[in-house]
């Protein structure tokens, strides 16, 4: 499928009339490779079908599109991988708020322990896919029925636990419970090599005294 | 929507690959779930450009990356609607902590939904000793599953191109197999990759099989045993001002009712329910799969904690175990387990550690016939017959009497390594006043 080149335009355009994506019904290399020869947005008016596609893609994350190309060619993929990560750690020292400097340094440590771990599992099975899952859960807290103090832990939790493979739902539930109480639903996405559930869930009860168990609703296979 | 529908939870099985997450995504994009007004955005881009034909692998890929990003998250995500039921779906065996919820949490299984690829190799890989097409089914039958699904998928595939021949020898395999895992009956639809699941396949006898939809509005409705003793096991306790104490958790068999002196397990503390809520509500009465707390009189909320069992104390009251007898089925352990060895048991809500005290025989897995008296060791594969006893007072009840009560996983580093279930148990007498 070496066609796909941007010298060739028009030829993409037409194959995308036709196909979801270069490489079909699924992304794959060929997307991500095009995706990064593009180098902008496609004119709309000259090539729409490049451009539709376009914004599809741009809606995936880079390491997701970084994966594609890791299943063709399995060196690349480390390179962009590691890129990536940096690119992430800086974000993170930067936008964490830090309520506890420890386990700022403990996190950090994990990161790296976490970083070593994924690069040796993706050498050992480059062709494996990254399985992603979607983890709704839900906890209480006792006597309170504050919203503030409710959101306030959300934040508390967001902020200080964000170890690498890990995204947040943006979305979150306070629900009613009897008597006034209320449980907080929270989801997270997480990579399912570099993130043991229980690993969070304990992490959030040591975050807070009122905190006694968190129990999951739904896990959902991406 | 009317309000007489059933809940029915619904897990979704098979091997990789074989449509799982695909088919379970047509499902609730069709029926529910995901929010109108997105599909529709999604769906607007699509015809625009001319992709109406791709339009349902278009949508789920976009709903997919928003997610990925944690944009989009409905908490009602996972549900959809047939014309019988509300079916709630459970789709990530597989996962480290699937098991573990699937006997824990607030969803167990009534039907499950078995996905099998039919295109040449990939069908046979999905039944073969190393797929995971048998550890699933057996795990659904150990787990009390009783109804189940059957799809054949991919029927489309250049190489299958809806071959009625395929299909039939499928069809034959998998009733062999799951002939001797007695699950009752399994209506079989062909599904089409590109199609939408409401198609009816073509090759579809009209007789024996039946459309994927039909079948999971065909399911026997599960039952909720009301007339059972009552049995409530917590998930907290709180305290609250000008309230007191509340317990809080789900009716698991049984009625809860206020007014009822109800006695806890493993203390054996009785009182009396002065009200019982749901939301926000007050109840006359809480039916099984009611999630909800009531307020009792002069029990102070350390005397109480989650684990604790909470029954009607005139009617076969909960009590504390001594020991019981469990036939477990090691799945995922990286060494061999002996005598002696002390996991973490999550049975209910309890998190407590049990010791094997005695592995009494090990058995086939399928018919459970005793295949070695006493074994020295037992390792992952292996089903066998273990006597526990808790490290700490802990309630649990016989399997086939009280299911959600009687059905555990084994945790040990973090993983599920077993499941198991309780054959028998031997109850501490309540000690006289």
């Amino acid at each position: 499928m070496a066609n796909f080149s941007i010298d060739n335009l028009a030829y993409v355009n037409e194959h995308l009339a036709a196909n979801n994506y270069l490489n079909g019904d699924h992304p794959g290399a060929d997307d991500a490779k095009f995706f990064i020869a593009l180098n902008g947005m496609p004119p709309k008016k000259q090539f729409p079908q490049i451009y539709f596609w376009y914004l599809n893609l741009n809606l995936f994350a880079p390491a997701t599109r970084a994966q594609w190309i890791s299943a063709a060619s399995p060196k690349k993929q480390e390179l962009k991988k590691d890129a990536h990560k940096k690119k992430q750690q800086k974000q993170a020292g930067n936008d964490d708020i830090n309520h506890f400097e420890n386990d700022n340094v403990d996190a950090e440590i994990k990161v790296k322990a976490e970083q070593r771990k994924a690069k040796t599992l993706a050498q050992n099975n480059q062709q494996k896919p990254v399985v992603k899952k979607m983890v709704i859960f839900e906890f209480k807290l006792f006597e309170t029925i504050d919203q503030a103090q409710l959101e306030q832990i959300v934040k508390k939790i967001k902020d200080n636990i964000n170890p690498n493979g890990l995204v947040w739902g943006q979305n979150v539930d306070y629900k009613d419970i009897p008597f006034g109480a209320k449980k907080i639903v929270m989801s997270m996405i997480i990579e399912d090599d570099k993130i043991i559930i229980e690993d969070i869930f304990d992490q959030i009860t040591s975050l807070e005294d009122d905190i006694s168990v968190v129990d999951i609703v739904s896990p959902c296979r991406l | 929507m009317p309000k007489d529908k059933l809940h029915v939870n619904l897990v979704v099985i098979g091997h990789v690959d074989s449509g799982k997450s695909t088919t379970t995504g047509h499902l609730i994009y069709k029926l529910g779930g995901i929010d109108e007004r997105t599909i529709k955005k999604f769906e607007d881009e699509a015809n625009k450009l001319g992709k109406g034909s791709f339009k349902y692998a278009w949508v789920l890929d976009n709903l997919k990356a928003e997610r990925e990003r944690g944009i989009t998250i409905d908490i009602s995500l996972w549900k959809f609607e047939t014309n019988k039921y509300y079916y709630t779906v459970i789709d990530a065996p597989g996962h480290r902590d699937f098991i573990k919820n699937m006997i824990t949490g607030t969803s167990q299984a009534d039907v499950a939904l078995l996905m099998i690829a039919s295109p040449a190799g990939e069908f046979e890989a999905g039944i073969s000793k190393e797929g995971q097409t048998r550890e699933h089914v057996l795990l659904a039958y150990t787990l009390g599953v009783k109804q189940m699904i059957c799809a054949t998928n991919k029927m489309d595939e250049k190489t299958v191109n809806y071959a009625q021949g395929r299909y039939d020898e499928i069809v034959k395999e998998m009733r062999d197999y799951l002939k001797k895992t007695t699950f009752p009956s399994f209506p079989i639809s062909g599904l089409g990759r590109r199609q939408y699941v409401g198609k009816i396949c073509q090759l579809s006898d009209g007789t024996r099989d039946q459309h994927l939809l039909e079948a999971l509005d065909a399911v026997t409705p599960p039952k909720r045993p009301t007339e059972k003793p009552l049995r409530l096991p917590l998930q907290d306790v709180y305290k609250i001002g000008g309230i007191g104490t509340v317990p809080v958790g789900r009716v698991e068999t049984g009625v809860l009712k206020p007014g009822m002196v109800v006695q806890f397990a493993p203390s054996a503390i009785t009182t009396e329910v002065k009200s019982v809520e749901m939301h926000h509500e007050a109840l006359p009465e809480a039916v099984p799969g009611d999630n909800v707390g009531f307020n009792v009189k002069n029990i102070a909320v350390k005397d109480l904690k989650r684990g604790f069992v909470c029954s009607d104390s005139k009617s076969d009251p909960a009590r504390e175990c001594q020991s019981f007898n469990a036939q477990v089925i090691i799945i995922n352990h990286p060494g061999q387990i002996q005598n002696g060895y002390c996991p973490v048991l999550d049975c209910h809500t309890a998190h407590i550690a049990c010791k094997f005290q005695e592995i009494l025989s090990k058995n086939d897995r399928r018919t459970g016939k005793v295949i070695e008296e006493e074994p020295k060791f037992v390792k992952s594969g292996d089903a066998a017959m273990v006597k526990l006893i808790p490290t700490k007072p802990m309630c649990v009840e016989i399997f086939s009497e009280y299911p959600p009560l009687g059905r555990f996983a084994v945790r040990d580093m973090k993983q599920t390594v077993a499941v198991g279930v309780i054959k028998v148990v031997e109850k501490k007498e309540l000690k006289k006043k």
